[in-house]
């Protein structure tokens, strides 16, 4: 994944749910600290992690259904947004929470 | 030493990987707990977010959230039906192919993932759909740089996504 897929990602949340301000966990917050990062691990996945404001279930649900896996928006651009909460993600994403959860992304970004 | 009856149901759903009902959860507790005891404790532990629900009334299904977010339950079970279309229809490589190919443009740094699917979509059948299908962190990680989702219909999606939700 590129810097311009997470932007794109985040222009299309801000724009179909009228959310200025959410959270990106896991491997792909990586880029919005290292525009341009090593190959590795970190960057692997296509899929962005977003846990929206007041850590709501509902929301991150559509957020997954409308842009998420196999949905038109990741069959088009070959990645895509997963809405998740706090409560809800495995070990293995909360290991990476700790790395970039105080990482806010907004639309001004 | 005594676990909480929160983590003997945990405990339980993790040794399932398709889950539990709640009769079945009760059915293998001892000693035997009440009905409404067991739903505390299923509305407990998903309130914590230690587990994860699926179906509704009679079919609802118990996930240990360790192994089951949300998010994983859903793509394993995309991949279960695109599994069952590739089955019935080998022709269909081609088209995975093609979206392999879209893959490795959009995101070089999957290189290692593509690689695999790549090496098992010239493989036998049987290992491609073992794969695409397998409960494990492993090939949880690998599903989410797969090419197989084109496969998936709209409503069969729905379904899914229907059936599998966080809230």
């Amino acid at each position: 994944m590129h810097r311009s897929h997470l932007q794109h990602v985040i222009f299309e949340i801000g724009r179909r749910f009228s959310i200025p301000e959410f959270h990106i966990i896991g491997s792909a917050a990586i880029l919005a600290a290292l525009p341009d990062p090593p190959e590795g691990a970190l960057t692997a996945t296509r899929d962005v992690d977003v846990i929206p404001p007041n850590d709501d279930e509902r929301l991150a649900d559509r957020i997954s259904f409308v842009l998420g896996e196999a949905s038109d928006f990741d069959v088009e651009h070959g990645y895509y947004a997963q809405g998740v909460t706090r409560t809800s993600t495995s070990p293995a994403a909360r290991r990476n929470w700790d790395l970039y959860v105080a990482r806010s992304c907004s639309l001004d970004w | 030493m005594r676990h909480s009856l929160g983590e003997q149901v945990l405990q339980l759903l993790f040794t399932e990987p398709l889950g539990l009902s709640e009769p079945e959860i009760r059915r293998r507790l001892r000693p035997r707990v009440s009905q409404p005891t067991v739903w505390r404790v299923l509305n407990g532990l998903r309130s914590e977010g230690r587990l994860t629900v699926e179906g509704r009334a009679r079919s609802t299904r118990y996930h240990g959230s360790a192994r089951t977010d949300p998010p994983t339950l859903r793509s394993r079970h995309l991949h279960q039906r695109a599994a069952a279309r590739l089955a019935g229809d080998p022709s269909l490589r081609d088209r995975i192919r093609a979206r392999l190919l879209q893959l490795r443009q959009v995101n070089p740094h999957g290189r290692v993932y593509h690689e695999r699917w790549a090496a098992l979509l010239d493989g036998p059948l049987p290992a491609l759909l073992r794969t695409m299908t397998e409960v494990s962190e492993q090939a949880d990680v690998l599903r989410k740089e797969s090419p197989f989702t084109v496969l998936i219909s709209s409503r069969d999606r729905r379904r899914i996504f229907e059936s599998v939700q966080a809230a």
